[in-house]
């Protein structure tokens, strides 16, 4: 999944993504400075090259708040002898988040915290992949993190419900889900980032998850579409109507294998 | 408050002057002040249909631009008290019709009649839209086939998406189906879309069903509003869309094959 972010002209010289990277992180349980190079080099003597180069994260989480405070310059210059660049530092007390901005290194919250986060957006109606979106910022690399400081907060994907019906030459796109109580004539579009929903007889077009997204489904109650797609994947289904014995039922439409299932509903 | 009805279709030559001209004089007839507008400039023929071709002097676009007075361009039909007609003008285009000059003159018309009828031109181009924009009803005028039916699909979504109605915010306009050129017997054979089609597609109210009839090119051709003609199927179809329109309730007529006569029967059963 990735976040694009225009930047406005034709001729911008950059373009803002996000994207999700696998990052390694090391946890301390303990802070003396003797104890981590020791298991460095125990583990680098092996594979002395497989390190090189490697972004880490240095996890705060397990640390027990008793362990004496630990010298964030120290601790990046003993990993980039063993080829580890110290990328960010995550989670611990008020006081390594104090020491991450002193030392310049960007700090993330803990998983533990993230999640109560969370919990209090949710309450909010936010839908499922907004809090993946979330997830995904928080383990970007520092450059996607600085570049979504920047971004307003995350857009939240509300469902658009639509109650009249969608008429010839008309097309109707929304972010999130798209929900039609009304029929959809033939000749107007439907677009959605998420699933498509037609209370009604579908005649026109119908594309869902058109940002990418596999997952995602098209409903109607009266299959008559002119035609359908998910993430790029499309059928046009009127063209063989008169052999289709699902033609006029409620169906359910998915992505499988790169293909469109079309099943009764 | 005067009401604004636009008849309107997207598509050409499906009876919407025919329309204008019948239900403009079918209110007139029941004693109601209305004025019917043409609005397609360039290519008027509302005026032929009234029979008053002769009586141009000024027209609708002379009104916008200020050469000449409303009075003026206004024609009294002679047959039908409180009936008047706007014409258009046959030698601009389109783009003659202004925002500002179109709601002028209609305002001006509101402070003298209750029903404004609104010619619409074919097309959802700007002489269309204009038609529609101003409009509180409209009637969507219909051929019982899926080109004409597509096409006021396509001007339903225009209705409720560009028109002053829907850009206000205001409670939209009111719309009523009538379908036109309906011939029972071609749609027995399969030949043309059944009532219950066309409605379950557009999903809007009918307000009638007119039958295809020599008597409506008859009318055309003589300058008098089939409406008028009250021994035709079409006219009295006319007649029941106009009761509909003031609120009655009147069942549809002529949406079965017409029944033969006892000759009919006899030869043709023998036949």
């Amino acid at each position: 999944m990735t976040l694009q972010l225009q930047t406005g002209t034709a001729a911008a010289a950059f373009k803002m993504t996000g994207g999700i990277y696998t990052l390694t992180t090391l946890e301390l349980h303990s802070t003396n400075p003797a104890d981590i190079t020791n298991q460095l080099e125990n583990m680098t003597r092996k594979a002395p090259n497989f390190f090189q180069q490697t972004p880490v994260i240095i996890a705060f989480d397990q640390l027990s708040p008793e362990q004496p405070p630990i010298d964030l310059y120290q601790l990046r210059h003993s990993l980039q002898q063993f080829g580890l660049i110290l990328i960010a530092v995550r989670g611990g007390q008020e006081s390594h988040k104090q020491d991450a901005m002193m030392a310049g290194i960007p700090w993330l919250p803990s998983p533990r915290q993230r999640d109560r986060e969370e919990d209090e957006d949710s309450a909010d109606n936010v839908e499922t992949n907004v809090v993946i979106m979330q997830k995904s910022r928080t383990t970007t690399s520092p450059a996607a993190e600085a570049a979504n400081q920047t971004q307003t907060p995350p857009v939240i994907q509300k469902t658009t419900l639509i109650e009249h019906p969608i008429r010839s030459g008309q097309q109707v796109y929304a972010e999130g889900d798209l929900v039609i109580t009304s029929p959809v004539s033939s000749g107007a579009e439907l677009l959605a980032g998420g699933n498509i929903h037609v209370y009604g007889p579908l005649r026109g077009r119908a594309l869902a998850g058109i940002n990418g997204n596999s997952d995602a489904r098209i409903f109607c109650l009266q299959f008559e579409a002119e035609l359908i797609s998910i993430n790029g994947q499309y059928k046009m289904p009127s063209a063989s109507h008169n052999s289709d014995p699902l033609w006029g039922s409620s169906v359910i439409v998915s992505l499988e294998e790169q293909s469109l299932h079309i099943k009764k509903l | 408050m005067a009401r604004i009805i636009v008849v309107t279709s997207g598509k050409g030559g499906v009876g919407k002057t025919t329309t204008s001209s019948s239900i403009a004089t079918g209110l007139a007839l029941k004693g109601h002040r209305t004025v019917v507008i043409d609005f397609d400039v360039g290519l008027r023929n509302l005026d032929l249909l009234m029979g008053c071709e002769r009586r141009v002097v000024y027209d609708f676009v002379n009104v916008i631009n200020g050469e000449a007075e409303l009075h003026q361009a206004l024609i009294r039909d002679k047959r039908t008290e409180n009936l008047s007609i706007l014409p258009a003008s046959q030698t601009r285009d389109k783009e003659a019709l202004t925002h500002e000059g179109v709601e002028k003159v209609l305002n001006q018309l509101a402070k003298d009649f209750e029903y404004i009828i609104c010619d619409s031109p074919a097309g959802i181009e700007h002489g269309a839209l204009m038609a529609l924009y101003f409009a509180d009803e409209a009637i969507i005028t219909t051929n019982p086939e899926v080109s004409s039916v597509r096409d006021s699909d396509r001007i339903l979504g225009i209705l409720q998406s560009k028109s002053r109605r829907a850009v206000e915010n205001l409670e939209p306009v009111k719309e009523h189906l009538l379908v036109t050129r309906y011939n029972p017997d071609r749609v027995t054979r399969g030949e043309m879309l059944n009532i219950q089609d066309v409605e379950e597609i557009l999903a809007i109210p009918l307000i009638g069903v007119i039958p295809e009839s020599t008597s409506v090119l008859k009318a055309s051709n003589q300058g008098v509003p089939v409406v008028c003609n009250t021994e035709s199927d079409a006219g009295q179809a006319y007649n029941d869309v106009v009761a509909r329109f003031l609120g009655e309730d009147i069942p549809h007529r002529f949406l079965e094959p017409a029944k033969k006569g006892f000759l009919q029967r006899m030869f043709g059963g023998i036949g």
